[in-house]
């Protein structure tokens, strides 16, 4: 097995590859990393071939900061045979011993990894790698089976969900789809206004333009927008990729909440991934059990009225690279502690 | 061409000018702004030179400054450039016996000129200059904040010279304040923000005023401690500008994310001058260069451990100690060891003997000691630092949250480094959010009865919320606004300039407290959003209604809807009221007592006592089981209704503490809760 960085002739191979694996997801795929780089991040995409045959690998991303540290990241990945316990522990000594040359020629002092793995596992490949302070996907999350027949999916929601799908249609919302400018404008007018009441952070209009640049030709993006009696009362944007779909970002109007119209908008997405071959629809994020104070919970119940399996990973994992920590510590040392 | 208006005071002979409806000054205390601004600039320029001082004033055709400036006695000359010949005619004849006749001074120069044409045209060079420019209301205004305006402003200085800008309200304004601070450091100054209450401002709205000291060369805490005012003042002293230099509260706190303040390295040093960051190192905190914590380390962070320890967020607090407990300290200590040949001999020497030292503490798990503390900031900062300004670090599909900790998509994690003073471990608006809002159906939890205004004092009348404003703030179709108090069966009444406590179910108030002015201005923006919101959705409603042709009426589905329309009106009708009110909050607002927000307004204070601020603007303190009051502040007297408000609050923060929280612990001791 050798590794040797992917070009341009490779992405297909490499979104096959990466597609296929239920432990990864569109942020490892091809137009995912060309978005990131046209946002300024730094992009390796190492491949992983074995003869002739490309078994894996991962795009890793780094961000140049003004101060030269950032973790190197390769969310949900590397892509790798888990199953394999063999050739996945070779393609990982390979792998880091590429991680480490990236960290040592940029300056990155950690490697934060998140391969969709439960915890036993990712202790085994990862035995030195300790809990991220900050995950690159949300964990626990909670995804619908939408391989299914319309009832079938139906009778898996709560009866809440159920009556409220069904309340919207009969109010009368109407979602529609694409990844036209005018949709993605009306999206973000309801995103901004949902960020602001619920002091959010959101990302900027030029952030969502890029998005849809880089991933609507391939299909990989698209916008919903429902509407109650001609005005705009949700929105949402979702990510295609593999199996899954993934409800990435959201907002909604806070009037006309009697129309529901948050679940037409989630029901007509759902069958639309399915119309694409998704069999997953990943809402993205809830709050675990145990804590009734995380920020998700007050998401939480809404999105537990569609039912779903709620999965669970082990989280991002953080290997340090000491050579570069300690370096990046004693700049701090010099620079200051020894100058009295 | 600008309006000027001068109001005369009543029985005192004084005055207030306006600009454009905009205060420039109240004479009861335009000391207070002028000894500020000018003081400062003109005391710390005649501290760095032998020779006498030249000064330049831009703006402040009034006189005022002119007048503080007059006063150093090392002063040689002093320009004065104003464009406006109105200001100045008004203040050399209206002004006159309250600027004491600075403009016609021998020593003053005054200049009818355009301030950035004085800049370019004139070669003098000065000790110090001043920018007294009105608050920006158009581009013109803002032109002399910019990049260009304020290089142009510093090729005038001799070297060493102080600036000195009049700028925004960094508590109104934190982001305008900031990008000055930012536009100083690119241009190679070294900027000391700080910031005065001025009582006339606050009685406007304006907050805390803001100003900057920049200089090429760092201005040292032991420049302004040492630093001689002149014996004619009112106002400035050396310990009052250190004060002033101390900022309660970072940036971050005013909703402002944590990146886009710190664009670059140096931005971390604006953080470094919050309050009780230094306190215990002797208030080296305004010294930038200084010599007891290290530069480079302010480089990244604001590094003391009392603010690192105890004002960081627990979702921080507790993955920054994962992270240094699952280091591996040997191979870090070997690496380290490693490097050390890239440095110079006396260097690696320190750093040996640190290293053994931290290594030795670490082992006898002595953190207190200084040598330790040292290395272990650094190695905080880089760690931090590294995880902050990774913009993706948040689910890697866009930016992170700060203030707030949320990010988007609608599902925010905490990921906020420091803890803003409304996330708090009682005053949280995710848990606040979390019992009374149980679903996005914008219901109040059907527990909570508001009654309706009118109702107060007669038979109480329950009123359904009907319009969730945010996530915890609804309004009645009355047009009252309430803020619940999540844990708890009681909720605030937000009035225009204060707070009224509820109980669910009774009509009679507990208590009025006060409404401080960052809430307040934060719900007149919820108010206009909404607002705006609403207005663009009865646009697009009323558009399709009339696609429904002029058979609509007849058809009973179209009147249905006819009927949503009229309740969408009359929430417009709620939304434009509430526009209407200014919502200011107490002017009057302190923060003289360090404390942690349980719940707007209600605090429990660092000397352990439960402490309110009164709608009267006044600190008090609650007696209440074993808590006292230990700074003898005035009592508040023992009420049943406020007894079972403080078991509610209290009870429902101990459960959102951690086990080994200081915190939790002492108010179960408190409490007597076992």
């Amino acid at each position: 097995m050798e590794l040797r960085y992917l070009n341009a002739k490779d992405k297909s191979a490499w979104n096959s590859l990466v597609s296929a694996s239920v432990h990864s997801g569109f942020m490892q795929s091809w137009e995912w990393s060309e978005f990131k780089e046209s946002s300024g991040q730094k992009v390796f995409r190492l491949g992983l071939v074995h003869q002739h045959e490309l078994v894996g690998g991962a795009i890793v991303y780094g961000v140049a900061s003004s101060l030269g540290t950032s973790p190197l990241i390769v969310p949900q990945g590397p892509v790798l045979p888990w199953g394999d316990p063999v050739v996945t522990r070779e393609a990982l000594g390979i792998l880091f011993q590429e991680f480490r040359g990236i960290a040592r020629e940029f300056g990155f002092p950690v490697l934060r990894v998140e391969p969709a793995l439960p915890v036993d596992v990712m202790r085994d490949f990862f035995p030195e790698a300790q809990r991220a302070p900050i995950d690159l996907v949300p964990t626990p999350s909670l995804v619908v089976d939408i391989g299914r027949p319309d009832q079938d999916i139906l009778a898996g929601m709560k009866p809440k969900g159920r009556y409220n799908i069904r309340l919207a249609a009969k109010q009368g919302v109407e979602t529609v789809w694409g990844v036209s400018p005018d949709l993605l404008e009306e999206f973000y007018g309801l995103f901004e206004l949902t960020c602001i009441r619920h002091r959010f952070i959101g990302e900027s209009l030029e952030f969502f333009q890029g998005l849809v640049r880089h991933l609507a030709p391939g299909r990989m993006v698209r916008i919903y927008l429902s509407r109650y009696r001609g005005v705009a009362t949700s929105a949402a944007v979702m990510v295609f990729y593999g199996r899954t779909a993934t409800y990435l970002y959201g907002g909604s109007l806070p009037f006309f909440r009697h129309a529901m119209s948050s679940y037409g908008l989630h029901w007509a997405a759902m069958r639309d991934a399915r119309e694409q071959g998704c069999r997953d629809y990943d809402l993205y994020g809830i709050a675990p059990d145990d804590n009734p104070f995380h920020p998700y919970a007050r998401f939480t119940a809404f999105k537990k009225r569609f039912g779903g399996r709620s999965t669970v990973s082990a989280g991002a994992q953080d290997t340090f690279f000491y050579e570069q920590l300690s370096d990046l510590w004693l700049q701090q040392m010099d620079a200051v502690l020894l100058k009295k | 061409m600008a309006k000027y208006r001068v109001e005369r005071i009543a029985d005192t002979g004084d005055i207030a000018f306006y600009i454009d409806n905009s205060l420039q000054l109240d004479t009861r205390d335009e000391f207070v702004y002028h000894e500020s601004l000018f003081l400062p600039p003109a005391a710390l320029a005649s501290a760095r030179n032998s020779a006498d001082i030249d000064g330049l004033i831009l703006g402040g055709g009034d006189g005022f400054g002119l007048r503080e400036g007059l006063k150093s006695p090392r002063l040689h000359r002093i320009d004065l450039v104003d464009h406006d010949p109105e200001v100045i005619r008004f203040a050399k004849d209206g002004l006159r016996s309250f600027n004491r006749s600075s403009l016609y001074d021998p020593r003053a120069c005054v200049h009818v000129e355009e301030a950035s044409r004085f800049l370019n045209a004139r070669p003098a060079l000065y000790d110090y200059i001043v920018a007294d420019f009105t608050f920006p209301e158009d581009l013109s205004g803002c032109s002399l904040f910019t990049l260009g305006f304020l290089h142009d402003l510093s090729r005038r200085l001799k070297p060493n010279g102080i600036v000195a800008l009049n700028t925004f309200s960094p508590e109104r304004s934190p982001e305008a304040y900031w990008s000055v601070y930012r536009t100083l450091t690119r241009l190679k100054l070294h900027p000391k923000p700080y910031q005065v209450r001025i009582p006339s401002f606050s009685a406007h709205g304006y907050g805390k005023w803001g100003f900057f000291l920049a200089s090429t060369a760092p201005i040292l805490h032991r420049e302004v401690q040492d630093v001689l005012f002149p014996e004619d003042r009112r106002f400035m002293a050396g310990d009052v500008l250190l004060k002033a230099m101390l900022f309660e509260s970072s940036p971050v706190f005013h909703g402002l994310n944590f990146s886009r303040i710190l664009r670059q390295p140096e931005d971390l040093r604006a953080l470094l001058n919050m309050s009780g960051i230094f306190a215990s190192l002797g208030g080296a905190d305004i010294d930038f260069s200084g010599d007891i914590l290290p530069a480079g380390l302010w480089k990244y962070f604001s590094g003391h451990p009392e603010y690192i320890f105890f004002s960081m967020s627990a979702y921080w607090k507790e993955r920054v100690f994962n992270i240094l407990d699952g280091l591996d300290w040997n191979r870090f200590m070997a690496e380290a060891e490693k490097s050390l040949a890239n440095y110079s001999r006396e260097t690696a020497g320190q750093v040996r003997a640190m290293l053994r030292r931290v290594s030795r503490q670490w082992k006898d798990g002595d953190f207190g000691a200084e040598s330790f503390q040292r290395a272990f900031l650094a190695l905080i900062a880089v760690i931090i630092v590294m995880n902050m300004l990774c913009p993706d670090n948040a689910f890697a599909k866009g930016y992170y949250g700060g203030s707030h900790g949320g990010s988007s998509g609608g599902e925010g994690t905490e990921i906020s480094l420091l803890a803003p003073a409304a996330a708090t471990a009682f005053y949280n608006s995710y848990w606040l959010s979390s019992r009374y809002v149980p679903d996005m159906a914008g219901k109040p939890h059907n527990k909570m009865s508001f009654p309706a205004a009118a109702s107060f004092e007669a038979d109480q009348k329950p009123e359904q919320a009907f319009f969730a404003l945010n996530d915890t703030t609804y309004l009645t179709k009355e047009g009252d606004v309430f803020q619940l108090i999540a844990q708890t069966h009681f909720f605030y009444r937000v009035e225009t300039d204060r707070l009224v406590l509820y109980r669910s179910g009774q009509p009679a108030p507990v208590i009025e407290l006060a409404l401080d002015n960052g809430s307040a201005v934060a719900l007149g923006k919820d108010i206009e959003v909404n607002r705006k919101a609403l207005v663009a959705s009865i646009r697009q409603f009323e558009q399709w209604l009339g696609w429904s042709g002029p058979a609509g009426a007849m058809v009973k589905e179209i009147a249905e809807e006819k009927k949503e329309l009229d309740e969408l009106m009359a929430l417009q009708k709620v939304l434009d009221r509430l526009h209407q009110n200014n919502y200011s909050g107490s002017s009057a607002w302190s923060s003289d007592v360090p404390a942690k927000s349980m719940a707007p307004s209600i605090f429990l204070a660092t000397d352990g006592s439960l402490v309110v601020k009164t709608a009267d603007g006044a600190w008090k303190s609650y007696v209440f089981r074993s808590f006292t009051n230990v700074a003898g502040r005035e009592v508040i007297p023992s009420d049943s209704a406020l007894d079972a408000f403080f078991e509610e609050l209290l009870s429902a923060g101990v459960k959102t503490l951690k086990a080994q929280d200081p915190m939790r612990a002492f108010i179960m001791e408190k409490m007597d809760w076992r």
